[in-house]
């Protein structure tokens, strides 16, 4: 479960995001969508530790990331927006030293590792260095790494871009799995029928606000109209 | 073309930091503060011309034009070492060729703007270095207006030819079978290329000069033959800079030609080798392997840190190169050393003077003081580079690995800390052994040597780790920006001196004192572990800086 608290992120005179307060519940897939520029990968940034908010606070699983980060770091699994990783590694080694800082014991990784890249398709190009390796492959490799430690909520920021047709179907189940037994899946993405298919709530921000926020029936109000409609409706002036 | 050359001199030279309103004022800090570092020794070359040309006319030595052709000749030699690793990254490393290649521009046009960007960089240093020398020329009264034009002209030529053979050489050796474009191999071959080049060419000019080259015209001519040959063409250039009139204009015309058949050799090489694998899909072919994975093993936190971090470093040769650049700038000073003693046939003996001293009487009576000097001396091979002081640079946007993973930044600086130490260490040994071997040491004053050396490496270390953590670069297009173009490597150099001023300050107070011998190791030696105690302590809260950057 992720808490997001009256959260504000300033970068000097610019607000990227404003008072923001969401609730990603157990066992949902929450969809967090806005145009480009609207504060996601900044929420999401604050969410797994990477920036501190001005104001509020963001809880894990009842962890605060701000006063415990270690504690509340260990429940998460980040996939960031753009796959920027060491290229001088292997992806194996990638992988190996993710899983060392999330302690996953030598008895299961293997295992867990093999169930990964077989999903993925990456086994076999685990053994080469990272920077041989298309913006796909490295978007498995950064997925397999954050999924290694069974974490209970994911986080993941646009995760689709990149990825092969059967590799996004297999996450895409892989997050529907991850919900339905109980664990949180906070992703934000662009694609708007994923989001309309996959997710159980969505959340919409513009200009660092939450504007709507709830499951697609709540947003549709009742009206027959896509989500894709809804939101340009949305997002117009 | 214009758009394509004016986009890629915007890009290779950053000219939008310098339009920019927050990060122009930075940069033109950053400027400002690099022009203050060179000018001390610009000024030096300034003034040494200035003597030079005052010290022909009271002499009445008609090596003007020598004096002048010399600088030009110098001034390629400069740009040909300079250009290999400014091309090697502006064609080699640079990624924007998937945008380029779609583009409705002939091959041959991408080559050109790419090389357009190094010719541009070793321009500025050409006319930094040869405009002294021409204004003096002109002041001296040995040129007129009317040869402005042609000294002019010349010097922008000037670069064309070097920035070629750099371009040719790097393409040629990239397309070795098996070599292909791994890093260290590449870098290895250049560098053995250009130094049997020099070697050649040195021992080439010593035969032919006969005698000794006691004076200015021999050595000058001597390093314009070697020039001359390394650029056959160029000596058109010296002759059209130190002719007049007509002739002038016609040896310029004929340099032009030179350096025209230069850059279409550089560019057929471009075309070919540089662009042709690419469009023939070679390359994805050649990077892949499918090497064996290795074991899903688990390691301490630490040890995983150590492993990931030296990993990055040896596998990157530019920043292998510059992390460990003192211990690599042994081999190359002995060469030079070996050149030195050939070429003077003895005379010039660096090596044999310091072994004199070193077996003289005094070196034993103030030996306390001498072997902290020496300590100092070979800490600096290990803490004189990037190794500790780019190390969060180099990560760049990578950093949110660790930064989102569940690893105290301390333990994140003390695995960067133990990789560094392991990095150097087998190295300082190294050094440290050939110290002990060559100098006339008795007991333990090899393990004052030892511990003295790498407690210095040890806190200059964490110096620099810690200023790199509290301010790290990670905006770059490639490792050779994180590791070479960092402030925080400067920045900590200077740091480090200011514990090196207190063991001096202490070694002072012990010598007017007259303490004897062992008061002055262990106070040094307390000092020291002191100094570490206290970085120590002071890189644990500097490491906390992680917490609050912004990624």
């Amino acid at each position: 479960m992720i808490e997001i608290r009256g959260v504000r992120k300033a970068y000097g005179d610019h607000t990227a995001v404003d008072g923001l307060n969401l609730e990603v519940r157990d066992g949902e897939i929450f969809g967090f969508i806005g145009p480009n520029g609207a504060g996601k990968t900044t929420t999401i940034k604050m969410t797994v530790g990477l920036l501190r908010p001005n104001a509020g606070a963001v809880l894990v699983n009842g962890i605060d990331v701000a006063a415990d980060p270690l504690r509340a770091k260990m429940e998460m699994g980040y996939v960031p927006d753009t796959p920027d990783v060491y290229e001088k590694l292997t992806g194996m080694q990638f992988i190996n030293f993710m899983s060392d800082a999330y302690q996953v014991p030598t008895g299961v990784r293997g295992e867990r590792v093999r169930e990964l890249a077989d999903a993925f398709e990456l086994t076999d190009a685990l053994g080469d260095l990272i920077e041989s390796y298309s913006h796909g492959m490295r978007q498995k490799t950064v997925l397999i790494a954050a999924l290694v430690h069974q974490p209970r909520v994911w986080v993941l920021d646009e995760p689709l871009v990149g990825l092969d047709p059967k590799a996004a179907f297999t996450l895409k189940a892989m997050m529907r799995r991850h919900a339905d037994g109980g664990n949180s899946v906070f992703f934000s993405t662009h694609i708007l029928e994923v989001a309309e298919k996959l997710c159980d709530r969505v959340g919409i921000i513009v200009k660092g606000k939450l504007v709507a926020c709830g499951t697609l029936d709540e947003l549709r109000d009742g009206a027959n109209e896509t989500l894709e409609s809804f939101f340009l409706d949305l997002i117009e002036p | 073309m214009i758009s394509l050359l004016k986009t890629q001199l915007m890009v290779g030279l950053n000219i939008n930091a310098w339009r920019m309103g927050k990060r122009r004022a930075r940069h033109v800090g950053m400027f400002l503060l690099v022009l203050l570092a060179i000018s001390p020794s610009y000024g030096g070359w300034v003034m040494l011309q200035v003597k030079a040309f005052e010290f022909l006319a009271a002499s009445r030595l008609p090596l003007q034009d020598v004096q002048l052709a010399g600088t030009y000749a110098m001034a390629m030699m400069m740009a040909l070492l300079a250009g290999v690793p400014v091309v090697y990254s502006t064609l080699l490393q640079s990624r924007d060729l998937s945008i380029l290649l779609p583009l409705p521009y002939r091959p041959w046009q991408i080559v050109s703007a790419k090389l357009l960007v190094t010719y541009a960089i070793e321009l500025v240093a050409c006319v930094a270095l040869c405009t002294p020398t021409y204004a003096l020329y002109l002041r001296h009264g040995f040129a007129g207006p009317a040869d402005v034009p042609v000294g002019i002209l010349t010097m922008l030529l000037l670069p064309v030819l070097p920035v070629a053979v750099a371009s040719t050489v790097s393409l040629l050796i990239a397309a070795i079978p098996g070599v292909g474009r791994n890093r260290w191999l590449w870098v290895a071959l250049v560098l053995s290329a250009m130094l049997s080049l020099s070697l050649t060419l040195s021992m080439l000019s010593s035969a032919g000069a006969g005698g000794e080259m006691t004076d200015i015209v021999r050595v000058r001519m001597a390093q314009m033959e070697r020039v001359g040959r390394l650029f056959p063409g160029a000596a058109f250039g010296f002759r059209a800079v130190t002719s007049h009139g007509l002739e002038a204009w016609l040896q310029l015309a004929a340099f032009a030609g030179a350096a025209a058949c230069y850059a279409g050799t550089a560019l057929f090489v471009g075309q070919t080798l540089y662009l042709g694998p690419i469009l023939s899909g070679g390359e994805g072919k050649r990077r892949r392997k499918g090497h064996k994975a290795a074991a899903a093993v688990r390691i301490g936190m630490v040890r995983s840190l150590v492993n990931k971090e030296t990993a990055c470093v040896l596998r990157d040769p530019s920043v292998a190169m510059n992390s460990l650049g003192g211990y690599i700038s042994l081999p190359i000073l002995a060469v030079t050393y070996t050149v030195m003693k050939v070429q003077s046939k003895g005379k010039v003996d660096v090596i044999g003077q310091l072994m004199a001293a070193a077996h003289s009487p005094a070196f034993q009576e103030h030996l306390p003081y001498v072997l902290t000097g020496i300590a100092m001396a070979l800490a600096v091979f290990g803490t004189g580079s990037s190794l500790f002081s780019a190390s969060y640079s180099k990560d760049g946007k990578r950093l949110w690995t660790e930064k989102c993973l569940p690893i105290p930044p301390v333990t994140i600086m003390l695995g960067k800390f133990i990789a560094g130490m392991a990095l150097v260490m087998p190295l300082h040994i190294l050094t440290v052994a050939l110290a002990v071997i060559a100098l006339p040491l008795h007991g333990l004053a090899w393990l004052y040597l030892a511990t003295l050396s790498t407690l210095i490496i040890a806190y200059s270390g964490l110096i620099g780790l810690s200023i790199d953590c509290m301010r790290p670069k990670l905006d770059w297009k490639d490792t050779v920006q994180a590791v070479k173009q960092n402030l925080n490597v400067v920045l900590s150099m200077g740091a480090g001196l200011a514990p090196l001023a207190l063991n001096v300050g202490l070694m002072v107070l012990c010598a007017r004192l007259g303490q004897p011998a062992g008061v002055v190791y262990a106070g040094v030696i307390a000092l020291n572990v002191g100094m570490l105690a206290g970085v120590a302590w002071l890189a644990r809260r500097a490491a906390g800086a992680l917490d609050r950057l912004a990624l």
